[in-house]
């Protein structure tokens, strides 16, 4: 790794806060300040925890989604005082109604880039260490079903791939329903027999006779002690405020919010350095 | 490429396919009818949000005019002619199935703002009939009257939800 990633060696429980907290955040508050700040720092965190050649997949779907949300809102959703047309049906297109359904994109987006940010921090690893010991067998079946679908994926990959060189080397070309039915096939069989694999090991090994620990070890530094005590209170001052209206905004029926008093700009701050919380943690370090 | 142009075509029939609801004039305008929209019941009921507030008039009185019609033309139609030309919003649903558009709102107060009980209620000359505005037929000289109720339309002096249960 070129650069030492910090938000990568934390301990699990102070990533899962951030992560809590953050994810909740980006959900939660429809404030326009609020829901740049969110997006702004998720973009941000994704592109910093993505491999260089990685870093620009993705964007077109997440634009797309964007400006259909948007669309699909003002298409059904008629509320609002400023109207910009009348749609074919009668109803009118409003202004409000845009800003909303764009907000609504927004807010997914952030949330879905989150989300990329979490699953690269969190690994199945962390997930062992920190629910393993409550409830084996959930965190074994949670991380087993999770790690499948990247395991199908990549198999899947492979499959295709010698099927298709097979096909180029055969005398005639193939109809692809018979390929895909043939990938399907090879793919089941492969799942089942390393699942009977993996079992069979996990018995020859012992698994279930006694109490086991998690593979991975991890240490609660000072380092950790400092960022939980910073995230928890980034946590209870952001939920505070949130509960007492201050990052409330509405937008019907006309887009606006209660006033841009100087509190609400001390907490969109501190909410922007919560969001960029790796950064600086990795600079201080 | 392909990807994009699916999108569109998708957008397109996102906002084209909703089905038409206003018909083409049916001729000349000669009848005339009062129309009333008013909404005091909102206005005095705690329920109300402060902003929805903020945009009705004071009086509760949101549009009260004389307006022409064709023959055969129906409340609903009459409804939505007059709103788009006084500028009032307006939002129904319709349910082309049954030739019957819903009055969700009208001068952004909408169903539902004043408890489980609120929305619009129509009456032609201080009668409420219990059927959708766009099967009623207008006649000549007809009294039509939409007004918000809190409470099922007790509270406008028609036991609608009563009646309901009957």
């Amino acid at each position: 790794m070129a650069k030492r990633r910090d938000i990568l060696f934390w301990h699990p429980a102070v990533s899962l806060l951030f992560f809590a907290l953050a994810i909740g955040c980006a959900l939660l508050w429809r404030h326009p300040a609020c829901l740049l700040i969110s997006l702004v720092c998720g973009a941000w965190n994704a592109m910093r925890l993505t491999r260089r050649k990685r870093r620009r997949a993705g964007w077109p779907v997440l634009a797309a989604a964007v400006l259909l949300t948007a669309a699909i809102n003002a298409a059904f959703n008629h509320r609002g005082v400023t109207r910009l047309a009348y749609l074919p049906s009668g109803n009118a297109l409003t202004l409000e109604s845009l800003l909303f359904g764009l907000s609504s994109g927004l807010l997914l987006a952030a949330v879905l880039l989150w989300f990329r940010c979490f699953s690269r921090v969190f690994t199945a690893e962390k997930w062992m260490y920190l629910f393993a010991k409550a409830t084996p067998a959930l965190a074994l079946l949670l991380s087993m079903s999770l790690q499948f679908f990247e395991k199908f994926r990549r198999r899947f990959q492979k499959v295709t791939a010698a099927q298709a060189a097979l096909a180029s080397n055969g005398p005639a070309k193939e109809r692809p329903l018979q390929t895909a039915r043939r990938s399907f096939a090879v793919m089941l069989s492969w799942s089942l027999e390393s699942a009977i694999v993996t079992a069979d090991s996990m018995k020859s090994r012992g698994y279930g006779t006694a109490r086991r620990t998690a593979m991975t070890r991890f240490c609660y530094t000072r380092r950790d002690r400092l960022l939980t005590l910073w995230l928890l209170l980034c946590g209870v001052s952001l939920v505070g405020a949130a509960a007492t209206g201050l990052f409330d905004w509405r937008y019907f029926p006309a887009f606006g919010g209660g006033g841009a008093a100087p509190i609400t700009g001390y907490l969109l701050t501190l909410y922007f350095l919560f969001c960029m919380t790796p950064l600086w943690a990795d600079c201080l370090a | 490429m392909k990807k994009r142009l699916f999108l569109l075509l998708a957008l397109l029939v996102l906002l084209t396919g909703c089905a038409g609801a206003n018909k083409e004039d049916r001729g000349e305008r000669t009848l005339t009818c009062t129309l009333l929209i008013e909404c005091e019941t909102a206005l005095q009921s705690s329920d109300l949000d402060g902003a929805v507030r903020a945009v009705l008039p004071e009086s509760g009185v949101i549009l009260e005019q004389s307006v022409t019609f064709a023959e055969g033309e129906s409340v609903f139609e009459v409804l939505q002619r007059a709103c788009r030309d006084a500028g009032v919003a307006m939002e129904f649903s319709d349910t082309p199935v049954y030739h019957s558009a819903y009055i969700e709102g009208i001068g952004h107060l909408y169903e539902f703002d004043c408890g489980s009980g609120s929305g619009w209620m129509y009456s032609v000359n201080g009668e409420y009939p219990n059927f959708g505005c766009s099967r009623y037929t207008l006649k000549d000289g007809d009294a039509v009257a939409w007004r918000y109720t809190c409470d099922y339309g007790a509270d406008l002096g028609h036991p609608g939800g009563q009646a309901l249960d009957e």
